[in-house]
């Protein structure tokens, strides 16, 4: 039977990877965006307000929450859409921190049952207790995440097949050419960040609901860095790369006693490994083509 | 059908081209001859909107396309290759063929999720077509990176091929290839690239150019200092002067 501990390092997995796909997609149209982390902790605050204040049904705040990140994601994209390179990194990054300190300001409480609730500046959001009202074990709730990152992956998965997918990848490897080839640039890398945005949003609502508190804090850069780092050392030639790389940090590293407290040093060192030797993570485009190949059993597309 | 009238550009102090009209002559090749910096490389970016003009104006087919994006140009059935060869290196031969198809709207099919874009079949047997002219087929689950020049080369002109452009500005394309790499290129273009089609031809290689352009422009410091039929204008006084430097 899975133990408490295992079911919440499993359900983080879940989780953490549903940011891990919101990097990737930013990173197959060609940026590197340091800030997704401000989507997952805009959903976070805003489904759980929406839960928890307004007592709107859970699968409404999802993407309620969500749709919220989606759009936040566009206008980031929109304001950011004629810089690229470092400048664009820089962008995201200084956005990300511009909401993790509005968060620390925010307040919104509500007297429910003579208690105060709600966000309260760095205090943060406790009190969200849809799981407990509800009844839910955490085994539900693992199974409830893992309903939700199947289908965002079955989501981006018909994406990647689909002419939607070429245009993103055109995109990321070379958008002069995707010009000329007629594509709206600007309207494509909007579009790839509000998915990026709602993608990164679904797991932030599910992350509160799931942890039942959440302060600004846990929106900081490191979470950024770390969903960047998921599609580097997974790959970048499928929807599954960034998942890979969650596992092996959160499932592999996590749950290697012996080294506690060094993993975020054995963290850094896979990575500059991978970098140097696999520069687009396991799962490259070169690698799952020929796995395709090898799967279809034939020669010809 | 593509009228450029009174084109400048200008890069800081270095004025690329100056007062350029060019009126192209349809359904035949024109040549673009000149020293490197007279402007050739500037005019086809120009015509492809990935450089707006200073001053002057772009038409094609009578329709104002000045200050139109590259994008614009590209819906236009105006493709392109360029000098320093532009692919989707991550790609294969297939799916870099297939890439140019994601805007074109033919086929009703061809929607933002049509699934699996690159198994829909009225586009592969359009990209297969190519593949077989092009002579690529064998390379075609070869990443385009992983391609030698001469066939990426033929890459970038079967990926401008397979949109059915009316009008493709090639940016020497048989540069860096071999005599025998640049005869085969010729008849490639003489034979499956220009029937029907407008052709713009940027070469250096004589030899080339007079084996396969019915028309020639030449370019020195951004003006046009002859243009005229190719024979006429390749022993033209000006153009030895300027280009060959006798």
């Amino acid at each position: 039977m899975l133990n408490d501990y295992l079911l919440t390092v499993i359900s983080n997995i879940g989780m953490i990877s549903m940011i891990a796909i919101s990097a990737y997609l930013i990173l197959i149209t060609g940026e590197i965006s340091f800030g997704q982390q401000a989507y997952f902790g805009i959903s976070a605050y805003a489904g759980s307000i929406a839960t928890t204040l307004w007592g709107w049904p859970f699968w409404m705040a999802l993407i309620f929450g969500s749709f919220l990140a989606g759009v936040a994601g566009g206008l980031i994209s929109a304001l950011t859409v004629r810089i690229n390179g470092i400048y664009y990194s820089i962008a995201t990054l200084a956005f990300a921190e511009m909401v993790r300190l509005s968060l620390l300001k925010f307040s919104y409480q509500f007297e429910i049952d003579g208690e105060w609730i709600g966000p309260n500046g760095s205090e943060g959001f406790g009190e969200i207790r849809w799981i407990f009202e509800n009844d839910i074990s955490i085994l539900e709730y693992t199974l409830l995440i893992y309903l939700v990152l199947f289908l965002l992956i079955a989501f981006i998965y018909l994406i990647e097949h689909s002419k939607l997918g070429m245009i993103f990848r055109m995109l990321g490897q070379d958008p002069l050419l995707a010009s000329v080839q007629g594509v709206k640039i600007i309207r494509y890398k909007v579009l790839a960040a509000s998915l990026a945005g709602f993608a990164a949003g679904l797991g932030g609502m599910l992350y509160a609901h799931s942890f039942t508190y959440i302060e600004p804090q846990i929106f900081n850069v490191m979470l950024g860095v770390h969903s960047l780092a998921y599609g580097l050392i997974g790959g970048l030639g499928t929807v599954l790369g960034p998942i890979i790389g969650v596992v092996l940090d959160i499932g592999f590293l996590e749950s290697i006693r012996g080294i506690q407290g060094y993993r975020m040093i054995v963290f850094g060192g896979l990575m500059a490994v991978m970098l140097i030797f696999m520069p687009r993570g396991i799962l490259d485009e070169k690698r799952v083509h020929r796995f395709k190949k090898f799967w279809e059993g034939k020669t010809h597309v | 059908m593509f009228d450029l009238r009174s084109i400048s550009k200008s890069f800081g102090s270095l004025k690329a081209l100056d007062q350029l009209d060019l009126q192209l002559k349809p359904k035949i090749i024109t040549g673009l001859i000149g020293p490197n910096g007279s402007g050739k490389t500037t005019l086809i970016n120009i015509m492809t909107g990935i450089y707006a003009p200073d001053s002057g104006s772009i038409y094609f087919h009578q329709q104002n396309l000045t200050g139109e994006s590259a994008e614009c140009f590209a819906q236009k059935s105006i493709a392109r290759t360029f000098q320093n060869i532009r692919l989707f290196k991550r790609m294969t031969v297939m799916e870099n063929i297939m890439a140019s198809l994601v805007t074109k709207e033919k086929n009703k099919r061809n929607n933002w999720f049509s699934y699996p874009f690159t198994r829909n079949k009225f586009n592969l047997n359009k990209a297969h077509e190519v593949l077989e002219i092009m002579n690529l087929k064998d390379q075609r689950n070869l990443f385009a990176e992983e391609l030698p020049l001469p066939l990426r080369r033929k890459l970038e002109i079967a990926r401008a091929l397979v949109a059915e452009p009316e009008v493709i500005l090639l940016d020497e394309p048989a540069g860096g290839m071999t005599p025998s790499e640049t005869f085969e290129m010729a008849e490639l273009i003489n034979l499956h690239v220009a029937p029907g089609r407008t052709i713009v031809l940027i070469e250096h290689k004589m030899d080339l150019i007079s084996k396969i352009c019915n028309h020639l422009v030449v370019l020195n410091h951004g003006e046009k200092i002859v243009e005229g039929e190719t024979h006429e204008v390749l022993s033209h006084k000006k153009v030895l002067e300027a280009y060959i430097g006798i």
